[in-house]
C-alpha cells in the first residue's frame, strides 16, 4: 500500500510540473497543488504512516529509527497542512520614502463603493477560467492545441448578496491580448477584425497578426507591414471616392476631396490655391510624377515605380488668419472630422517608408445603407498604389496583391461587424506564460429587475449605472494591509543593487527600510537576498526590484523594492519535523549497524 | 585584401603576456585569453577558428587555427577588412538557404544585408517571450534570433567593444573630470557605451553605481579624446594602451609582451584603486580587483584542462579495475586501475579548488560544475564503499560512472557553465551553497553508482541467462540507501534556504517537485524489498529505470520543462538540441534494461533450461 501510494504521489507531481509548463505555477497551484485529490491523497498517505507504525507497536530497538523517521515525516505533512490553511504569501511594493503596507496576494478581488457603503468580495477565478483537470490535461490539453476562448459560467459564482445589490461572476477569461476585443451586437459602433496570414515561407497559412479596427482607432499591425484603418462614411460621396480608382495626378490631372455635402476637383498645379469653403482651402505644394520616398519625405525619381503624388496642405481660418497643416501626400478624400476640421483619410503608403512602415495600406470605410453598415475594403502598396478593393459581407478573405521585387505574401481576413460591442478576446497563450495573462471577468449586477452585465479586465475602474443609482466599481487583485492585521508597515529608505565590476550585473539586493510599529518607535533595518526582516510572525524577504517612474511614466532614478512578505504558521511544525526526520535517519543507521553485529 | 588577411592570420603571433592581460568581460575580471576565447566562441561557434578562404567562391584550405586572442586582436586591429570575412557561425542549413550565404559562416556585411529577416525575428521572439502570446515561431525563427545576436557580438568585437579594461571613474579626479570635462563635450545621444552610462548619470553616486568601464576601443585601439588632455587621470592608461596599439600594428612579439606587460601593471593600479575608492563611498559588495595570483591561477586552470584529465585517468581506472576483476586478480594492473580513479579524483578537486578560486564561490553553481563534481563524488564513493563493503566491483563501476560524467561534462557547450560565470544574486549565500547544492548533488552520484551497478549487473544477468546475484542487489542497495539519506537531507537543507531566501520551506517549484520525485522513487523498491515485492533482478532494474528521475532533475527541469526559481544553467542552443541526444539514450537504455531482464528471467518460465 505505502509503496503503492508513493508511487501514485511521484507520478502525480511529476506530471505536475509537466501541467505547469504548460500552464504556469499559480495555475497549477491551484489547478493541482491546492485541490481536493491532492489533498486526499496526502491525507491517505499519512494514514498510511501512522498505520505503518501503530501495526508494529510495541516497536523493537531496531524498529526506532523506521519508527522516528515516521514521525518526523508526520510532523512534517502536518506542517505543511497547517501552512496550506492559514499561510500568507503576498508581494509588497515599496517606493522610495513612503509607507508601504499593502501586500497584493495571488487572489482577486471586487471592490463596489456606492456612496458610504464600501462592499469587498475576495475570490478565486482560476477553477473558473477553463483550465484543465489534471487528468483532461493528460487525456487531451497535453496533445492538442486548445484554443482559449471565454468561459461562460453555467452556475454563477455569487460574490455580494445583499438586500439591495447582487453581483454574479457569469463569465472568466484569461487571455493574452490585453486590449479589448469585440463581439456582435444590435447597436453599437462597427468594428472589423483584420488577420494577415503568410502564403509562403516557414510560417505558411498561419496567421501572424490580427487586430481589431473600430472607427477612430488606427493600427500598425505587424513589424509595420501594414497600416490600417476604418472609417464611418457620413457623405455619399466618400464611399464614392473610396470605390473610385486614384485620380491621376500628374501635373494635368486632379486632385479629387470628398467634403460631407459634395465631392471637390482641384487642379493638380502646383502652387494653386483653392478655396473649398468659406473658411477651408486646399492649396497644392508639389506633384511628384514617379516618387521616391526616402528619409526626409519623397523625391522624385525617375526609376521610381510607384504612383504619381500629389503633396498638398489644408488650410483653415479665414485670409491672413488661415493656419496651413502639413503637408500630406496624395490624399484623396478630406472629411469633416468631429469638430468640424477637415480630417485627411488616405496619406498615400510611400509616405510611411521613411519611417519604417512600408508594404501594403489596407483602408476600411464602413457605410451607412439601407438595412445595415455595410464595409468598403480597398488595400495600396507602395509599388503599385492601388491594388485592389471589395466589400465586405460577413467574413472575407484576399490576396494583398502588389509588391516590388517580388508579389506579396500575404493575405488578409476581415470579419465585419456592424454593430459591436466591447468585450475581451481569446488569445490563447504560449505555454507556461498563463501567469503573465490578462485576466477578464464579466460581473452580473442586480437590484430587483434592473440587471447590469460587464466585462471588466483585472486592474479596472469602472462606473456602472444601475437604474438610478451609481456604483464605483474596480475589479483587481485581493489586498492584505499589514497595518491593519499587524500594525506595522516600512518604509524604504534606500535600495542598494550591489554589481559586479563593469555595473551590467546584479550581484546583491539590499533594502534599507524602517519599521514603522502602530505604537512604539520606529527602527531601521537591512533586508538582503537570504537575509529575511522578521517582526512578530511575519517575514519580509528582498525578492525584486523596478525602477521608479514619475506620473509621465519617465524614470526618476530611484528604485522601488519588492518584497516578499509571508506568515507561515506550520514553520515550527516543519522544522522539528525535518529534525525528528533526520534523527530517524542516524537512528536507523545506528541501529541496524548494531543489529547485524 | 584576401591576401592581406592570409598575411595577417598565418603569422601567428606568440605574446604570453597579452594571454595574461585582465580583462572585464561579462562582470568578470578575467585573464584576455580567456575572454577573447568565450567571445570568438560565441561568434565563430570555436575557441579557435580557421578563418574561411573564399576562391571563385569556393572555399579552398585555409591557414591553420588561429588562436582566439590573436584572432580577435585582428579584428579590433582591422575591423573594416574583417567586416567582409564570414566569421559569424550559421549552422542552421534553411536559414543560410534562405539568406543566400554559401557557407557554414558568414561575414558581417552579408548579415547586415539580412537584418529585416534576422531583426523581425528578434522582434518576435520579445513578443513572444514579453507578451506570451502563441505565435509560429519556427526553428528558422529560432536560428536567425540566435544569429541576430551573434551578429551584434561581432559588432561588437569589431567596435572592440566587447571586452572592457579598466573603470573610467576610478578616483575623484577621474569623476571630476567626467562630470565637469567629457560630459559636456558628448553627443545627446550615441557615441561610445561608456558615454551612456556618463551621460544618465544625475550625481556623483549615480555615476560611481553605474560604474562605466573604458573599453579596448577608449584605450587602446581608437582611444577617446575625452579622455585625453593635459593632468589627464587616463594618461598613463592611454599611454600603455598605444604602447599595444604601436606593438600590434608592427607585429613585434617582444614589444607586444612588453606592452601588455605595462598595460597590465597599469589596469592593477587603476583596478585597485577602483575598488578602494568605491568602498570610501559607502558601496557594499565590491570585489577586490583580481590579484596577479589568481589571473595566474585561472590561467594555470585554462592550461592544465583537470578535467579532460579527469575523465581519461577515470577511464583508464575503469578499463583496468574491469579486466582485473574479469581474470579474478587483484595484481598490478587492479592496483593501477584503483591508483587511476584515485588520481582522478584528486585531478577533479583541484580543477573545482582551481574554479571555486577564481570565482570565489561555491564551485558547484551550474549545470557543468555538478556534472564534474558528480564525477568525482562518484569516484570517491565507489572507492569508500569498495574498501568498507569489500566489493571490487564498486571500483569499476565507480571509475565508469566517473569517467561517464566527466565525458558528458567535457561534451557540454561552453555556455552551460566551463566558461566560470557570475552568480545570480540568490545564490550568493556560501552556507547554503555549499551545503544544499553538494549534500542533493551528491545523491546523484549514489544514483549514478547504483545505475552503473544496475545496468552491469542486468548485462552479466541476462549473458547468464540467471537472475541478478543476491551480491550484485545488495551493492546497488547500498548505492540507494546512501543516495536516499542524501537527497533526503539535501532536499531538508533545500528546505531551509528557501525559507530564508524566498519565504516559503516548499514552494512546488519544479526542481522542488523532481527532488522529491528522485526522493519517492528510490524509497518505492526500499519498502518493497520488506514484504518481498522486489528482488535482486528487481531491484537492479529499479536502479536503471529510476535513474530517469534523476536525469529529469538534474537535466530536464532546466532543459525540457524549462521553467521556475532553478532554472539558473537554462542556456540557449543545447536545451533544444540537448534533447535529440538525450531522449534517445533514455530509451535506448530503457529497451536495453528491460530486454536484460526478460532474458535474465527467462529460466523462470523455461523449467528445462533451468535444470541443464
Amino acid at each position: 500500500m505505502a509503496a503503492i501510494l508513493i508511487a501514485s504521489v511521484a507520478i502525480v507531481i511529476g506530471v505536475a510540473t509537466v501541467y505547469e509548463r504548460a500552464y504556469g505555477s499559480l495555475i497549477t497551484t491551484v489547478m493541482v497543488y491546492q485541490s481536493w485529490w491532492f489533498a486526499a491523497l496526502f491525507a491517505l498517505l499519512a494514514i498510511c504512516l501512522i498505520c505503518a507504525v501503530v501495526v508494529r507497536l510495541p516497536l523493537r530497538r531496531h524498529q526506532w529509527g523506521f519508527g522516528v523517521v515516521h514521525l518526523g515525516l508526520l510532523t512534517l505533512m502536518l506542517g505543511f497542512w497547517i501552512s496550506g490553511n492559514q499561510r500568507l504569501d503576498g508581494m509588497l511594493e515599496a517606493p522610495p520614502g513612503s509607507e508601504a503596507a499593502r501586500i497584493e496576494l495571488p487572489t482577486d478581488a471586487l471592490t463596489v463603493v456606492e456612496e458610504q457603503q464600501r462592499r469587498v468580495a475576495e475570490f478565486q477565478p482560476i477553477r473558473d477560467a477553463g483550465y484543465p483537470s489534471m487528468l483532461g490535461f493528460l487525456a487531451y490539453d497535453l496533445w492538442a492545441d486548445v484554443p482559449a476562448k471565454i468561459q461562460e459560467l453555467a452556475k454563477p459564482r455569487l460574490l455580494v448578496d445583499a438586500p439591495d445589490l447582487r453581483v454574479e461572476l457569469t463569465g472568466v477569461l484569461d487571455t493574452g491580448a490585453s486590449e479589448l476585443g469585440f463581439g456582435p451586437a444590435t447597436t453599437g459602433p462597427p468594428a472589423a477584425l483584420v488577420t494577415l496570414t503568410a502564403r509562403t515561407g516557414a510560417g505558411e497559412g498561419q496567421p501572424f497578426a490580427r487586430t481589431w479596427l473600430t472607427p477612430g482607432r488606427d493600427s500598425i499591425m505587424d513589424q509595420g507591414l501594414v497600416i490600417g484603418s476604418i472609417m464611418h462614411a457620413v457623405s455619399p460621396h466618400m464611399a464614392e471616392g473610396f470605390g473610385a480608382p486614384l485620380p491621376p495626378a500628374h501635373v494635368d490631372g486632379e486632385l479629387v476631396i470628398g467634403l460631407a455635402d459634395r465631392a471637390v476637383r482641384v487642379p493638380a498645379e502646383p502652387g494653386t490655391t483653392t478655396e473649398l469653403a468659406a473658411d477651408l482651402a486646399v492649396r497644392i505644394e508639389r506633384v511628384l510624377r514617379n516618387p521616391k520616398p526616402v528619409d526626409s519625405g519623397l523625391e522624385q525619381d525617375d526609376t521610381a515605380r510607384i504612383d504619381p503624388v500629389v503633396e498638398y496642405s489644408i488650410g483653415r481660418g479665414i485670409g491672413e488668419a488661415r493656419t496651413w497643416t502639413r503637408r500630406f501626400a496624395a490624399a484623396l478624400i478630406v472629411a469633416p472630422g468631429g469638430d468640424g476640421f477637415p480630417e485627411v483619410l488616405y496619406e498615400h503608403p510611400a509616405v510611411y517608408a521613411g519611417t519604417g512602415g512600408q508594404g501594403a495600406y489596407l483602408q476600411l470605410l464602413s457605410v451607412p445603407g439601407p438595412h445595415a453598415r455595410r464595409l468598403l475594403v480597398r488595400w495600396f502598396t507602395r509599388s503599385k498604389g492601388l491594388s485592389g478593393q471589395a466589400e465586405v459581407q460577413g467574413r472575407w478573405q484576399g490576396d494583398l496583391a502588389g509588391g516590388g521585387n517580388g508579389p506579396m505574401q500575404l493575405s488578409a481576413t476581415i470579419d465585419w461587424l456592424p454593430a459591436s460591442q466591447p468585450m475581451p478576446e481569446a488569445v490563447t497563450m504560449q505555454a507556461g506564460k498563463q501567469d503573465r495573462a490578462m485576466r477578464w471577468a464579466r460581473f452580473r449586477f442586480t437590484n430587483g429587475a434592473q440587471t447590469v452585465e460587464r466585462w471588466f479586465h483585472r486592474g479596472e475602474i469602472m462606473t456602472i449605472e444601475l437604474g438610478k443609482r451609481t456604483l464605483f466599481v474596480t475589479y483587481r487583485r485581493a489586498i492584505y494591509d499589514l497595518r491593519e492585521k499587524h500594525d506595522f508597515a516600512i518604509r524604504l529608505d534606500r535600495f542598494d543593487e550591489g554589481k559586479d565590476p563593469g555595473g551590467m550585473r546584479s550581484a546583491s539586493f539590499a533594502s534599507q527600510v524602517t519599521v514603522m510599529p502602530a505604537t512604539g518607535d520606529p527602527f531601521p533595518a537591512l533586508i538582503t537576498m537570504n537575509e529575511p526582516l522578521f517582526y512578530g510572525d511575519v517575514a519580509v524577504y528582498q525578492t525584486a526590484f523596478r525602477p521608479e517612474v514619475n506620473e509621465q511614466q519617465q524614470p526618476t532614478g530611484r528604485q522601488v523594492s519588492i518584497f516578499t512578505v509571508a506568515t507561515d504558521p506550520g514553520r515550527v511544525a516543519k522544522y522539528l519535523g525535518s529534525l525528528i526526520f533526520v534523527l530517524g535517519i542516524i537512528l536507523l543507521y545506528l541501529m541496524r549497524r548494531k543489529r547485524t553485529t | 585584401m584576401r591576401l592581406i588577411l592570409l598575411s595577417i592570420v598565418v603569422t601567428l603571433l606568440q605574446a604570453a603576456e597579452l594571454d595574461s592581460l585582465p580583462v572585464l568581460h561579462q562582470g568578470r575580471i578575467k585573464p584576455y585569453v580567456v575572454a577573447a576565447e568565450e567571445v570568438v566562441t560565441a561568434i565563430t561557434g570555436r575557441s579557435a577558428f580557421a578563418v574561411p578562404v573564399l576562391q571563385d567562391g569556393q572555399r579552398i584550405a585555409g591557414p591553420k587555427r588561429i588562436p582566439a586572442v590573436e584572432l580577435l586582436t585582428d579584428w579590433m586591429a582591422l575591423p573594416q577588412e574583417w567586416r567582409t570575412q564570414p566569421v559569424a557561425w550559421l549552422p542552421f542549413i534553411p536559414l543560410r538557404e534562405e539568406l543566400k550565404i554559401p557557407g557554414q559562416w558568414a561575414s558581417f556585411d552579408e548579415l547586415s544585408a539580412a537584418t529585416p529577416r534576422l531583426q523581425a525575428a528578434a522582434q518576435k521572439h520579445r513578443d513572444r517571450n514579453e507578451g506570451g502570446m502563441r505565435t509560429v515561431w519556427t526553428a528558422s525563427d529560432e536560428a536567425a534570433q540566435q544569429t541576430w545576436g551573434r551578429m551584434w557580438e561581432l559588432d561588437d568585437a569589431l567596435a572592440a567593444r566587447a571586452i572592457a579594461l579598466a573603470p573610467a571613474a576610478f578616483n575623484d579626479a577621474s569623476l571630476r573630470w567626467i562630470r565637469d570635462r567629457a560630459v559636456p563635450l558628448m553627443t545627446s545621444q550615441g557615441g561610445r557605451p561608456w558615454h551612456d552610462k556618463a551621460r544618465e548619470a544625475k550625481d556623483d553616486d549615480a555615476l560611481r553605481r553605474a560604474d562605466p568601464w573604458l573599453t579596448f576601443e577608449d584605450l587602446v585601439w581608437r582611444p577617446d579624446p575625452l579622455l585625453a588632455g593635459p593632468e589627464s587621470p587616463w594618461t598613463s592608461l592611454l599611454a600603455a594602451g598605444e604602447g599595444l596599439r604601436t606593438a600590434w600594428t608592427a607585429r613585434n612579439a617582444s614589444a607586444i609582451d612588453a606592452a601588455a606587460a605595462r598595460l597590465t601593471a597599469e589596469l592593477h593600479t587603476a583596478g585597485t584603486a577602483h575598488a578602494a575608492w568605491l568602498r570610501t563611498h559607502g558601496a557594499v559588495h565590491v570585489a577586490d580587483y583580481p590579484s596577479s595570483g589568481r589571473i595566474a591561477t585561472e590561467l594555470s586552470y585554462r592550461s592544465a584542462r583537470p578535467f579532460t584529465w579527469a575523465w581519461i585517468l577515470f577511464a583508464l581506472g575503469g578499463t583496468l579495475s574491469a579486466i582485473a576483476l574479469a581474470r579474478s586478480e587483484r595484481g598490478w594492473l587492479w592496483r593501477f586501475g584503483i591508483m587511476a580513479t584515485a588520481a582522478g579524483c584528486l585531478v577533479c578537486v583541484a580543477g573545482l579548488g582551481a574554479r571555486l578560486a577564481i570565482s570565489n564561490w561555491g564551485a558547484v553553481t551550474n549545470l557543468y560544475e555538478t556534472v564534474v563534481y558528480v564525477a568525482l563524488v562518484t569516484g570517491v564513493l565507489g572507492l569508500v564503499l569498495a574498501w568498507t563493503g569489500k566489493r571490487p566491483a564498486f571500483v569499476v563501476a565507480a571509475a565508469i560512472g566517473a569517467a561517464l560524467c566527466a565525458m558528458v561534462g567535457e561534451a557540454m557547450p561552453p555556455d552551460l557553465g566551463s566558461h566560470i560565470g557570475q552568480l545570480q544574486p540568490v545564490l550568493r549565500s556560501k552556507l547554503w551553497l555549499w551545503v544544499h547544492v553538494k549534500v542533493i548533488v551528491a545523491s546523484y552520484a549514489a544514483f549514478v553508482l547504483a545505475w552503473v551497478l544496475g545496468n552491469w549487473a542486468l548485462i552479466r544477468a541476462a549473458i547468464r541467462r540467471q537472475p541478478v546475484e543476491a551480491g550484485e542487489s545488495q551493492a546497488i542497495y547500498r548505492c540507494l540507501q546512501v543516495g536516499v539519506v542524501l537527497i533526503a537531507a539535501g532536499t531538508l537543507l533545500g528546505g531551509v534556504w528557501a525559507d530564508q531566501a524566498w519565504g516559503r520551506f516548499w514552494g512546488w517549484d519544479p526542481k522542488e517537485v523532481w527532488a522529491l520525485v528522485i526522493l519517492l522513487v528510490y524509497l518505492v523498491p526500499l519498502h518493497l524489498r520488506y514484504v518481498g515485492g522486489v528482488g535482486p533482478t528487481g531491484m537492479a532494474s529499479w536502479a536503471v529505470h529510476g535513474f530517469q528521475s534523476v536525469v529529469m532533475s538534474w537535466y530536464g527541469v532546466n532543459f525540457i520543462l524549462g521553467a521556475g526559481l532553478h532554472a539558473y544553467a537554462t542556456g540557449s542552443g543545447f536545451g533544444s538540441g540537448g534533447q535529440l541526444i538525450v531522449l534517445p539514450l533514455i530509451g535506448v537504455q530503457t529497451i536495453l534494461a528491460v530486454w536484460c531482464q526478460i532474458l535474465a528471467n527467462r529460466p523462470r518460465y523455461n523449467p528445462p533450461s533451468t535444470s541443464a
